[in-house]
């Protein structure tokens, strides 16, 4: 099947923010996602964007059911390693379940890693869930490894309450 | 001692910068990793759209370490994205010299980037910490901290620069 990836413009925020949606329904976590249309149109496209996006488009024949084109996703953005310097990461890759299994996800990736590279970037970056063993398996073929098992780097987060107290010093 | 002052990082600090970095790396056992150079440090910290933000600790001349340095504590962050909740405040480097510990300079630079946080509307401050490093996990969960990777399962994952040339070249 045809499909273009094309940088996420401010028009696809409608569709992203539809994907973001369809993910964490699937996930049966939707009542999590806090973020709206406005707040990603804001957040990606002002002077200085918090994050990148790039957008899978199918022709106008290949639509879905409901008569979206726009059928996958990644966000991405830059980051530093101390030890090594510009680093990208790839927050989100979303491929609506209807257009799976056509290297649409694949495609995503290698773009995002080729944006990384253009821009000097020596490492791409993701989290993968425990769980997931068809994704674990699927990046550990593509040459990725994984740093918390094999360097026991565990991801820590402050957030909410403790955030605030933090804030105030009441720690 | 208790005088020592919190600012934003300049580019004059890169040294510093750099020397620290090296030795939070030798702490963690991987000090052959650091390939980063001052000049890329110059380059992506202080130009027109900073890859990192740093704040530094410094001390007063009459307190300089052992080696003659001032600057004896840092944090290096940037702000990423989580599309859920929005921007958050990612922690790469955290490191006090070991001379000056105790001193609450490592609780006031993590306040510090806390209250970056809040002003900035972040969700969350993230970072990552060695599993053997159990006096920093304390630091950490002492100040409401959670381990992601223990209680929801997440793994960091990363592909090197020729997995990468690789994966665009197909």
């Amino acid at each position: 099947m045809d499909f273009t990836i094309h940088a996420a413009t401010l028009e696809d925020c409608k569709d992203i923010s539809r994907m973001i949606l369809e993910l964490a329904e699937y996930e049966k976590v939707s009542d999590q996602v806090k973020i709206t249309q406005r707040d990603l149109e804001q957040d990606g496209f002002s002077k200085n964007p918090f994050y990148h996006g790039i957008i899978a488009e199918v022709p106008e024949q290949h639509k879905s059911k409901d008569g979206h084109t726009k059928v996958g996703y990644s966000l991405y953005f830059y980051t530093y390693s101390s030890w090594k310097g510009r680093a990208v990461y790839m927050e989100d890759l979303y491929v609506m379940p209807e257009y799976r299994g056509k290297g649409i996800g694949k495609a995503l990736m290698s773009k995002v890693a080729q944006l990384g590279l253009a821009a000097g970037c020596t490492q791409l970056n993701f989290a993968v869930l425990d769980w997931n063993k068809p994704s674990l398996d699927f990046y550990l073929s593509q040459g990725c490894f994984d740093v918390t098992a094999d360097l026991g780097y565990h991801c820590m987060r402050c957030e909410g309450e403790s955030l605030e107290k933090l804030a105030q010093g009441d720690s | 001692m208790a005088n020592f002052s919190l600012r934003k990082a300049e580019p004059k600090d890169v040294t510093d910068i750099l020397r620290l970095i090296k030795e939070l790396a030798k702490f963690e056992d991987m000090e052959e990793q650091v390939v980063l150079t001052e000049k890329e440090l110059l380059e992506d910290g202080f130009g027109e759209h900073p890859f990192y933000h740093c704040l530094i600790a410094e001390v007063p001349e009459e307190h300089k370490s052992s080696d003659g340095h001032t600057v004896v504590g840092f944090a290096m962050y940037y702000f990423t994205y989580d599309p859920w909740i929005g921007k958050l405040l990612y922690l790469e480097d955290f490191y006090v010299m070991a001379e000056y510990r105790g001193y609450g300079i490592g609780s006031h630079i993590f306040q510090h980037l806390s209250e970056t946080a809040v002003k900035t509307r972040c969700s969350s401050m993230h970072f990552i910490v060695a599993e053997w490093n159990s006096k920093s996990i304390e630091f950490y969960k002492r100040r409401g901290a959670a381990d992601l990777s223990l209680e929801e399962g997440w793994r960091l994952f990363e592909i090197d620069k020729q997995s990468l040339l690789k994966m665009v070249a197909k």
